[in-house]
């Protein structure tokens, strides 16, 4: 059992924590003060949702500090679609994301499947972690190929090094495979012991002799050690071992099913990252995997520590607070490296805490959260924060620091929490920077909003970042503050629902209950799980019509029934064509 | 311009031993240290009795140590720019009883298998005693100890120049071929398969994989695809005959001459000096790409006259390097190999090594003469250049040492010398080496006449 040090630890190593944006609705900034939303469907091929969320990142920040003159350009796409999704997008899709795909592994679940494979190998392979961050998470395209040349480069690196070691210790009789009258059927032996783990299945006979005939010629100016060593190293560049598939079957009855052996590997790299074992795919194969085997199996992926790993570091990328350290600048007189870190810990410690104890996901954003690392401490005071949203991790990562970052906030709530995806800012827009520093956030934002360009969009993000105006970066209450009486703080949402912002815990409270925090919650793990949606703007099944979910849910039932809702072809071995 | 390694992988100018240099880069980047690199540039013909018969007399005074940066004699040409990277050593003898011409070979031949290389000779008393390790393998320990292996890029220019540019003919009186054999290189059906042969296979079962799975897929299996080609690409290098085979040699170096800035003396035989280069650009990039860290080069080949053959009626070289009385025709032809090695310094100057830094920072030239069999020169008056790299701190001097009936040539040399204190043999400046590489090496040679390393230069 990893302690919880030990999974903090883990993940300060491996994780590379970025901001990231799960896409929901897309709002076009137009020059109107109605800004309109509309929802925009993009097609494979184009730009990863880590690609736009980084240059419309960047976009803002040059928008913030642009000195430039308004040029009274608008987007083109104003419409209000009040729906979630369109019924013509969701049909879209649909389409897109049914049939079967293939799924890159990420270099976490490349090194626990070499890791079974020969022990120690996970360490030889630690660096395809960084190499590969993601194959799950917003934060990556990862449903998309993106194997880029060093990463080709950098998994060859690694196949040396795990097929010499494989090869050091390869029994005689392997060795013996390629002396006297050589056939296949020492080979298929040995082969089959690689592949059963490296490829999670046995090879194919058309794989066993594609396989057998490269050996046999290279016995014939190589050692047989040498020889065993090139097969493993080309079973680990193969695609068999890069790609996992997700094939579905169209049954009898007309409904899309996936295979069971590839919705145990969907399963359990995704839950826990790493393969399912060999009992399960064995079932799988056998044709003997129910329903209710499965979700067994999955009910015991979500409770494991390799799943509170990755539940923590989704809600580091869904937040981004990892990167907190990186934005102490704004407060220096609060914090140091140390003690941001130790909030960013104590943050992973209440996401952990909440997610192994099965405790309802409403009180990540407005329950009084239960602290181990002492914080108060750290941060000479006793201050017990409502939810995530008041932490000093998330308050740090978007703290006001007197400049944009009260507009970053709003765009971190609105495009995490709510799910509402803000567009770039057109170019050539007035500076938020270079306004006076004498006024106040409230004062500059109601002047910077001035221009109907700016209008449309910040009226979506920017009562989201006032609302923490009156806490610091540590979640503390400023004395004196008081949100003037002129500021109009909401939320508007397309869903009917909208929030009063004066006070921010009620606030929190409201948000917390909310059906578009759920949802959208849901979403959100349906992207970073199951890569469902990625590309932003295809919602996924259960979204539409948003799934309701229950008061007191919490993320691991959550998770099993993202895991389990999508039919599986438990009772029959697979029929039909594969698509 | 430098010439870094990717340059040079990509420009198919050099070697790839990707798993060496792989390797090479993990003990490194271990260490934090930059490597050691030793080449020695063997002038078989002989390079004159002293530094002050090479047509420099003056410049060097009994035992006095002069900083001679600005003082080159005219036949350094462009190794002058190299000045405050060199040390000079002249004065040195060789340690061979049986010194004269012809006897040292017929021991060579009649004990051969007992030798390294002709180098060593001087690891006998000539009476059939030996004084135990070889240079050879001394260095070879070392470097086993230290992770790597060693092999070297030792050739015959006279092979490649004229025997249809074999570069693969073994070389019969190399002593760098010694040093790469005694390092224990494997035998080809020892090495891996090469990452071409696996990555042209993970190709093929690529296109197999892309028939199964649905067209929709494409686009992002194709990135995979296009990636392995482009792996695959850049491992289609020239079969490397180099770190783990006999030669650090590579069938298709590219000539860089054309951006050498010092023309100096190429025109006294062009095609020679090109044939020179060559080789120089294959040692050097097999160094900066592969694992080896001593090469070896051999340069006016033989007692046959042949060294720049198209010279005095085709007697070559080998009469001028007798010629003491006529120092200006003999500084013709030092002239010429000086600026060969500066071609090869300049190469040095210009290549990355694998820690980043040039590799003339890390590697040092030792310029001297075949000192093991006392023919081809004075062996009392046995001349030796240091250049470059970080074996010795000192640079920028000659070191003088004391020398035996100076002044007398060939034949009448005094042989084993004396052992007065301030005389000092080869010996003691390839026990410098040693020590210069941190190996744990306290004598070389007759320890009746090893002193221990030369004063001034460690």
């Amino acid at each position: 059992m990893q302690t919880f040090h030990q999974i903090v630890t883990f993940l300060r190593k491996h994780s590379r924590i970025v901001a990231s944006v799960p896409l929901m609705i897309v709002l076009s900034c137009g020059e109107s003060k109605t800004a309109k939303l509309n929802l925009n469907l993009d097609t494979r091929g184009q730009k990863s949702v880590r690609d736009r969320t980084d240059s419309a990142s960047t976009a803002i920040e040059t928008h913030m500090n642009s000195v430039a003159i308004q040029n009274g350009s608008s987007g083109k796409k104003t419409e209000i679609k009040d729906q979630f999704p369109s019924p013509e997008l969701a049909k879209q899709c649909d389409a897109s994301r049914m049939g079967s795909r293939i799924v890159r592994l990420s270099g976490i679940q490349m090194a626990n499947t070499l890791e079974n494979f020969i022990s120690g190998a996970k360490n030889d392979a630690q660096n395809l972690d960084s190499v590969y961050p993601y194959s799950s998470g917003f934060s990556t395209n990862a449903s998309f190929g993106d194997l880029s040349v060093p990463r080709i480069e950098a998994l060859q690196r690694v196949s040396e090094i795990v097929a010499e070691n494989y090869s050091k210790g390869i029994s005689a009789e392997a060795l013996n495979c390629f002396a006297g009258n050589v056939t296949d059927v020492c080979f298929k032996k040995f082969f089959n012991n690689v592949t059963t783990t490296l490829w999670r299945r046995p090879s194919e006979a058309a794989e066993l002799k594609y396989y057998f005939d490269f050996a046999l010629n290279l016995s014939k100016s190589n050692t047989a050690t040498k020889v065993w060593k090139a097969v493993v190293q080309s079973a680990i560049l193969d695609p068999l071992f890069i790609f996992r598939m997700e094939r579905r079957n169209i049954g009898a009855d007309g409904i899309e099913k996936l295979l069971p052996e590839d919705a145990l590997q969907m399963l359990a790299y995704s839950v826990s990252d790493a393969p399912p074992s060999e009992k399960m795919l064995a079932m799988a194969r056998a044709g003997t995997l129910t329903e209710q085997n499965f979700k067994g199996y999955a009910v015991q992926l979500a409770s494991s520590p390799a799943s509170s790993q990755k539940m923590v570091r989704f809600f580091r990328e869904l937040l981004g607070y990892g990167a907190a350290s990186k934005h102490i600048s704004v407060a220096p007189n609060l914090f140091s490296p140390a003690s941001t870190d130790t909030a960013v810990l104590n943050a992973d410690e209440l996401i952990e805490s909440n997610y192994r104890n099965k405790n309802s996901m409403s009180e990540l954003i407005d329950g009084v959260l239960p602290t181990t690392t002492p914080l108060p401490n750290v941060f000479g005071m006793s201050v017990q924060y409502k939810g995530l949203l008041l932490h000093p991790a998330f308050l740090t990562r978007w703290g006001d620091g007197g400049n944009v970052r009260v507009i970053h906030r709003g765009l971190a709530v609105r495009r995490q929490i709510l799910c509402t995806e803000i567009a770039p800012p057109p170019k050539g827009i007035p500076s938020f920077a270079a306004l006076s520093p004498t006024l106040n956030n409230f004062e500059r934002l109601a002047e910077h909003t001035k221009s109907p360009s700016c209008a449309g969009c910040h009226t979506y993000i920017d009562s989201l970042g006032l609302a923490f105006e009156g806490y610091d970066e540590v979640g503390r209450a400023k004395v004196g503050f008081k949100i003037p009486d002129n500021a109009k703080l909401s939320v508007a949402f397309p869903q009917k629902e909208s929030f009063e912002l004066k006070d921010v815990k009620s606030f929190l409270t409201d948000l917390a209950q909310s059906q578009v925090y759920k949802a959208c919650m849901t979403r959100n793990l349906e992207q970073y799980y199951r890569l469902l949606g990625v590309g932003g703007q295809c919602f996924s099944e259960p979204v539409q019509p948003m799934a309701p979910v229950a008061a007191g849910t919490n993320l691991q039932d959550l998770l099993i029934e993202i895991f389990t809702r999508e039919k599986v072809a438990f009772d029959s071995k697979p029929q039909g064509s594969v698509q | 311009m430098s010439i870094s390694r990717r340059n040079l992988i990509t420009g198919g100018a050099g070697a790839l031993a990707l798993a060496a240099y792989a390797r090479s880069l993990q003990v490194f980047a271990a260490t934090g240290k930059s490597p050691q690199r030793l080449i020695v540039y063997l002038q078989a013909n002989g390079i004159g009795g002293s530094l002050d018969v090479w047509g420099a007399p003056g410049i060097l005074k009994g035992n006095t140590v002069i900083n001679s940066a600005t003082k080159f004699p005219v036949w350094m040409g462009d190794l002058s720019q190299f000045g405050s990277r060199m040390i000079a050593l002249n004065g040195l003898h060789c340690i061979l009883e049986d010194r004269l011409h012809g006897s040292g070979r017929a021991l060579l031949t009649s004990r051969k298998s007992e030798f390294s290389g002709e180098s060593t000779t001087e690891m006998s008393d000539g009476a059939g005693k030996f004084f135990g390790p070889t240079f050879d393998s001394l260095i070879n320990k070392n470097f086993s100890q230290n992770g790597l292996y060693y092999c070297t890029s030792g050739f015959e220019t006279e092979t490649l120049f004229s025997s249809g540019a074999d570069q693969s003919v073994p070389l019969a009186n190399n002593p760098m071929r010694a040093l790469a054999k005694s390092m224990g290189t494997q035998p080809a059906t020892q090495t891996d398969v090469s990452a071409t042969q696996i990555l042209a296979f993970a190709q093929e079962r690529a296109k197999l994989y892309r028939q199964k799975i649905p067209s929709s897929e494409y686009t992002k299996f194709d990135e995979y695809v296009d990636s392995l080609a482009q792996v695959a690409k850049s491992a289609q290098q020239p079969e490397p005959i180099g770190a783990t085979s006999d030669y650090c040699l590579v069938s298709n170096a590219q000539a860089a001459s054309a951006d050498f800035p010092g023309k100096g003396s190429i025109n006294l035989d062009p095609a020679r000096a090109a044939a020179i280069h060559k080789l120089m650009e294959v040692m050097v990039f097999n160094m900066a790409c592969g694992n080896n860290l001593v090469g070896g080069l051999q340069v006016g080949r033989g007692p046959d006259g042949q060294s720049l053959a198209n010279v005095r009626n085709g007697e070559g070289t080998h009469f001028f390097f007798h010629d003491y009385a006529n120092p200006a025709a003999m500084g013709q032809f030092q002239l010429f190999y000086a600026d060969r090695l500066a071609y090869l310094l300049w190469l040095l100057s210009k290549t990355k090594d694998i820690d980043d830094k040039m590799m003339i920072e890390n590697t040092t030239v030792l310029w001297m003469s075949d000192s093991g069999g006392a023919h081809h020169m004075g062996a009392s008056q046995i001349p030796a250049l240091l250049i470059g790299g970080n074996l010795f701190k000192e640079k920028g001097k000659v070191l003088q040492f004391k020398e035996l009936n100076p002044g007398i040539g060939y034949g009448n040399e005094e042989g084993r010398g004396t052992n007065a204190s301030e005389c000092r043999g080869i010996a003691d400046l390839y026990l410098s080496i040693f020590q210069g590489f941190g190996m744990n090496v306290s004598s070389f040679g007759d320890p009746a006449y090893s002193k221990g390393p030369l004063p001034g230069l460690v």
